[in-house]
């Protein structure tokens, strides 16, 4: 059972939906609408407009499509913040990446309290609608594990415990 | 054996700027012989697929072209089809469309002298390591930048290829009251604009200028959504002449089209031509603020581009301010635009310079062919042309320094490469 005073989060996905596996992100919120007490949005992975989404959240939960060497389509990185920070290199061809922003909402005191990303492995950042079948079903996975914890983490502590 | 000025200098994939191109320059002796900006990022074949698409579809379909400026791609687009069908949007809902362009002038500026540019002058490697020790300062452009977000999200329904465009107008209008709490933030953001001019006219500046002929539109106001063209060589012609003045030819190290006058003569749109060609039409708010900066009649120092960019987000949220004042609301949110067998021409000053949309609609309401004309890809011979100039000035510099001045020199202009693909990594050869 939800608590009433359960702090909201806020789940973002990064990416296009244009171009093919970029658009898992976005899916994942998709899959959730209606399934989570969440503030759901979409972004294009600018830090600016992260760091808006996310600033003053307790928990933020940023849901994007990475790019690995050698790659493993559909694998799923549950990433913290330092992990994230760690992750510069933008996947797409934006000025700035998830990196940036977690570097700089850091740097600028806005980041939510608890940050969590979820990253799945891409195979096809080409033109064009649809996931390939690896991502598709991580996008399920990824969305399934999200209501999992959500529902866990607005329940709260069990009876007993403070 | 190699002579130490005979050298070659490469970038694979210039950071900073939006989207994927490389730059590459080679000197040999006190010679720059070859600068290239090479723009790789395949194209997109927009103009393409616009082909048999009803009237109605371009402010959607083409907003998809670039994430920063959407705002710049619906209103060209909707002009354009607007004109082929002999419609004129007026009033109440060309006020609301100014507001909106006003939203992402002022998100699209503060994005990039904030974290894009700024950090050249302060000599940060990025907008993090700014942040981490001036960290007001970056507030204050994620103040700036947020308040451009809100307005595209009232009046566009969202920051990124805003859904509440459509040809004719909007598909729903926004009640006085919606816009009292834009207004209070925009005038939070009117003093950190201001602030921003202060700040950036303490930058020191390298000592360069060119003289390459400017083009923008003109308007009664300081040119956004509408106007016709103007160029500081006393060019002047209507918007739907714009195809008899200026030409596109493919050059092989680009998949952006470079373009030049039909006589050969070569020109640059943008910030610093928008601001000399009519600096007069500022806002007194603004034009106070640009005379404070040092900013005189012309700039042409392409460094300073950041400056004017400041003045401009200034007049953009002064702009707003005026328009939401005087904003009462349409009795409808748009108005009919019947297709017919014609052809359209539309043009607005994105943040980075003219866009231009042109359309041939068929009788069915079809459109038979489309041509889009992106700032960055019209300004792409004039960058080349600065770096040529920049570097032979320069070559005193070693490899890593002047690398790093070059890059600079490619973000005074904020090139939108993924705009223009039909775009950057640095390469300088000094073989």
């Amino acid at each position: 059972m939800t608590r009433e005073d359960a702090p909201v989060a806020t789940v973002i996905g990064v990416g296009n939906d244009f171009r093919r596996d970029d658009g898992a992100g976005p899916a994942v919120v998709e899959a959730l609408r209606g399934r989570v007490r969440a503030t759901l949005a979409v972004t294009d992975g600018e830090p600016a407009r992260l760091i808006g989404l996310w600033a003053g959240a307790d928990l933020a939960i940023v849901v994007d499509a990475v790019r690995a060497d050698p790659p493993d389509p559909g694998r799923i990185h549950d990433l913290g913040m330092r992990t994230a920070a760690l992750a510069r290199r933008p996947v797409t061809g934006h000025a700035l990446g998830l990196g940036d922003a977690v570097a700089l909402g850091l740097a600028v005191g806005q980041l939510p309290v608890r940050l969590r990303v979820l990253a799945i492995e891409a195979l096809d950042f080409g033109f064009g609608r649809g996931l390939t079948p690896r991502v598709a079903a991580a996008v399920t996975v990824v969305a399934d594990r999200i209501v999992a914890s959500l529902i866990r983490d607005q329940a709260g502590p069990p009876p007993g415990h403070p | 054996m190699t002579h130490r000025n005979d050298r070659t200098l490469k970038v694979g994939a210039l950071a900073r700027v939006e989207g994927e191109g490389a730059m590459y320059v080679r000197v040999r002796g006190t010679d720059v012989e070859e600068v290239r900006l090479d723009i790789y990022e395949p194209p997109r074949f927009f103009e393409a697929f616009l082909r048999g698409r009803d009237h109605t579809e371009p402010p959607d379909i083409t907003s998809r072209i670039c994430g920063i400026c959407p705002i710049a791609y619906q209103t060209s687009a909707c002009r354009a089809i607007e004109d082929a069908c002999g419609v004129t949007v007026d009033g109440a809902l060309a006020d609301l469309r100014r507001l909106l362009y006003c939203g992402e002038w002022i998100e699209s500026h503060a994005l990039h002298v904030y974290l894009l540019h700024a950090p050249d002058f302060l000599g940060y490697p990025g907008a993090v390591e700014l942040a981490r020790d001036q960290r007001p300062v970056v507030e204050r452009g994620l103040r700036l930048k947020k308040a451009g977000n809100t307005v595209m999200e009232v009046l566009g329904g969202r920051a990124i290829h805003p859904v509440n465009v459509r040809v004719g107008g909007f598909y729903r209008t926004p009640e006085r009251a919606e816009l009292a709490p834009l207004a209070e933030t925009l005038r939070q953001a009117r003093d950190d604009a201001l602030a921003t001019v202060e700040w950036a006219a303490g930058f020191e500046f390298p000592d360069f200028t060119h003289d390459h002929e400017y083009l923008a539109l003109t308007a009664d106001r300081y040119p956004l959504e509408a106007g016709t063209l103007r160029s500081t060589a006393g060019r002047a012609f209507p918007v739907d002449r714009f195809e008899e003045h200026i030409v596109e030819e493919q050059v092989p190290h680009s998949t952006a089209l470079h373009a030049h006058f039909t006589d050969g003569g070569a020109y640059m749109t943008g910030p610093l031509a928008r601001f000399s060609l009519n600096r007069d039409r500022l806002s007194p708010l603004a034009l106070e603020a640009a005379d404070r900066a040092g900013l005189g009649a012309e700039c042409r120092n392409p460094f300073r581009s950041i400056l004017v960019r400041a003045v401009e987000i200034v007049y953009a949220v002064d702009e707003a301010l005026r328009l939401i004042d005087a904003y009462r609301p349409p009795r409808r949110p748009a108005v009919p635009v019947p297709a017919r067998e014609a052809t359209g021409h539309g043009a607005t000053e994105a943040p980075r310079g003219t866009l231009y949309h042109r359309y041939d609609l068929g009788s069915d309401g079809l459109i038979r062919a489309a041509r889009i004309i992106p700032p960055t890809s019209q300004n792409q011979a004039a960058i080349e042309d600065d770096l040529r100039r920049f570097v032979s000035s320069r070559l005193h510099l070693d490899d890593h320094a002047l690398t790093h001045r070059c890059e600079q020199a490619i973000r005074n202009y904020d090139p939108c490469i993924s705009c223009s693909t039909h775009f950057l990594d640095l390469t300088v050869d000094r073989s």
